[in-house]
């Protein structure tokens, strides 16, 4: 026992002087490089860093021209694209010149414009909704869905389809819709209220939406079990997800909402993309984390709830959305946010033209189209993502 | 400077709350504090006390003022703070990382001034040339590096670092140390540090306070006060051996625990 402990004696005698041997050697060194460096880094360096980060800006910024680029062309697109076929330079005559005559003017104007916007910023509203959703839960499997916000608006809507009831003073034309947002909005104030509590954390706040996608979608199976094949129907198509009943006041509801909560997003851009970071890291950073919290669980929510409401079920785009834009140009979300909407538009507007194209003369569902290409896309880019981590 | 007051706080788990400090009163002077201690002692905790990220009961101060009146955005301006948390993932490149450091000033379009203080703070450290790699291409060590960048980025009066060598290779511990010291040396920074290695902390801090378990006040002094064979023995449950070398820094050998 003596002589083990002498040899752990000598043992880290030896140790210890070499720590402090090459400490001092290491010190002289260190010290000798770093004047090196600190002068050199400040005469060419600070140019090349600058250099360097308006580079990286660049290529987003182009990458967010070419997304909008490609809106404008498949808009037009889809315009163009129809039960009867309308050539490209009548369009441009309609929509930028206001000239043109007859019906076909009046269905550009009044029907497939809209429709063409409508794909736009339902894309891009669900687009920024899961971006957020994705940011502030640090989950990459979150999306608007997934907090249960959509299965409450579909449950709305069926209460209106198949009861017929719901909010009061609601004209019938309306029911449905109001019922979808209203029930949307009741999930987003329950997350809300949920994630207001003190010590709620992220994976909290995701299991409480899981609970309640559960609980909505149990509800309007019960409603389907005694519903009748008419309003079953009416139902089933609700939720397909459909831009066809389109007009304008749908549109510009729409738009003012993602107009306004894009433009609170952005003003927290900075705080929004710390909150990518450890709560605790973030926090040491200035970030009130809850805050900016429950800020973008209110706003994505409202955001998918409006959409939805008016379109129905049009799954993956929030999902999909980001997890493009975060692979073009990363998390910086001056650059982020801007571009899950626009490809979350593209994605959208892409879906509908091949809505319109994949059997001849019929229009299908768009949430059935956004699901269908979207899902192989999605598994796509999971390996994708596989093979970068691996 | 900053003064502890009275401070007392319970962490509260399944309805049963667990005192982690009672009545603690401690002054941290300008220079290297380090804090050592036993797993559980409540090292972490003292500094988001400090930052002010816990609810506890009495007064930490910055100079004169409670640092519970102050708004987040004037703590942020004066104290720096890297919290010890699991390495993560982030699709960010490093230099837009060590930029965050800097959010209340950053705004809409990114200085250039902005870019020279991250560049200096990554030169700082040896890691100017991973400016451009995504965060979570780094390895362990190199993702350390990047938060303690970020951390140092605003030249605070206060800086709170807990456990900031983990994860480092002996080379970069002492560029750390050394660059830690140096701005110790040009202005009278506070920082309070977290450390597990004895033997580092004694050789680099001005103040050590030792913290035992339940995080009462062991000790607070100059390393060669504080360090003792009685201390180890008080604090960890390890017999060790001090001994001097020839700079006259205390040397802590370990030598063999209670329980065998």
């Amino acid at each position: 026992m003596k002589r083990m402990r002498e040899e752990t004696f000598a043992e880290a005698d030896v140790a210890i002087a070499a720590i402090s041997q090459e400490a001092s050697g290491e010190q002289a060194r260190a010290e000798a490089l770093r004047g090196d460096q600190l002068a050199a880094s400040e005469l060419d360096s600070e140019e090349a860093y600058t250099q360097f980060y308006e580079k990286m800006l660049k290529r987003r910024r182009i990458i967010i021209v070419f997304f909008s680029v490609a809106i404008i062309a498949f808009a037009l697109l889809n315009m163009a694209i129809g039960s009867t076929q309308i050539a490209l330079i009548d369009i441009i005559k309609a929509v930028f010149l206001g000239t043109g005559e007859g019906n076909q003017a009046m269905i550009i104007r009044s029907i497939r414009l809209p429709m063409a916007l409508m794909a736009i910023v339902v894309g891009a509203a669900l687009g920024v909704s899961g971006c957020e959703i994705q940011t502030i839960l640090r989950n990459p499997i979150a999306s608007p869905f997934t907090l249960g916000i959509s299965s409450a608006a579909s449950f709305g809507a069926a209460l209106g389809l198949i009861l017929n009831t719901g909010i009061p003073f609601v004209s019938e034309t309306l029911l449905v819709t109001a019922n979808a947002f209203v029930f949307s909005f009741v999930v987003a104030m329950a997350i809300y209220l949920f994630s207001r509590q003190r010590q709620v954390g992220k994976t909290a706040i995701i299991l409480f939406g899981v609970a309640l996608n559960f609980l909505f979608s149990a509800l309007t199976m019960a409603l389907q079990y005694i519903a009748d094949e008419d309003a079953l129907q009416s139902l089933v198509f609700w939720n397909f997800g459909s831009l066809l009943k389109t007009t304008w006041i749908k549109f510009g509801i729409v738009a003012i909402v993602l107009l306004c909560c894009t433009l609170l997003l952005y003003r927290n851009a900075w705080r929004l993309t710390a909150m990518t970071l450890d709560d605790s890291k973030a926090m040491s950073i200035g970030v009130n984390v809850s805050k900016m919290r429950r800020m973008a669980i209110l706003t994505a929510s409202l955001l998918a709830g409006i959409a939805v409401c008016f379109v129905g079920t049009i799954g993956f785009v929030g999902l999909i959305a980001p997890h493009i834009a975060r692979q073009l140009v990363g998390e910086d979300q001056r650059y982020f946010m801007p571009l899950s909407a626009l490809i979350g538009a593209f994605v959208l507007s892409f879906a509908f033209v091949l809505s319109k194209l994949i059997m001849p003369g019929v229009i299908l569902p768009i949430g059935l189209v956004t699901s269908i290409i979207g899902i192989p896309f999605f598994i796509v880019i999971i390996f994708h993502r596989m093979k970068v981590m691996l | 400077m900053i003064r502890i007051e009275n401070l007392s706080f319970a962490y509260k788990r399944a309805g049963k709350s667990h005192q982690v400090f009672e009545h603690l009163d401690i002054a941290f002077k300008p220079g290297i504090n380090v804090i050592l201690g036993p797993n559980g002692a409540g090292k972490s905790t003292l500094l988001k006390a400090i930052f002010g990220i816990l609810d506890y009961k009495g007064n930490v101060f910055l100079q004169e003022t409670p640092l519970a009146t102050m708004a987040l955005e004037e703590k942020i301006s004066q104290i720096a703070y890297l919290p010890q948390m699991d390495i993560e993932q982030s699709s960010l490149t490093v230099l837009e990382m060590v930029l965050l450091g800097r959010l209340p000033e950053l705004q809409r379009k990114v200085r250039s001034e902005d870019i020279a203080y991250a560049m200096k703070s990554m030169a700082q450290l040896n890691i100017s040339e991973l400016a451009s790699r995504p965060f979570t291409a780094l390895s362990g060590g190199q993702k350390k590096l990047v938060f303690i960048a970020q951390t140092l980025v605003r030249d605070s009066d206060i800086v709170l670092l807990d456990e900031p060598i983990n994860a480092l290779d002996l080379k970069r511990q002492l560029e750390l140390c050394q660059l830690l010291r140096s701005k110790v040396q040009e202005k009278p920074i506070t920082m309070i540090i977290v450390l597990h290695d004895i033997n580092l902390a004694v050789r680099f801090a001005d103040h050590l306070v030792v913290l035992r378990e339940n995080g009462t006040l062991y000790a607070v002094g100059s390393p060669k006060e504080v360090m003792t064979e009685r201390m180890i023995e008080d604090v960890y449950g390890v017999i060790a051996r001090v001994s001097c070398d020839e700079d006259g820094v205390p040397v802590v050998s370990p030598l063999s625990s209670f329980a065998q």
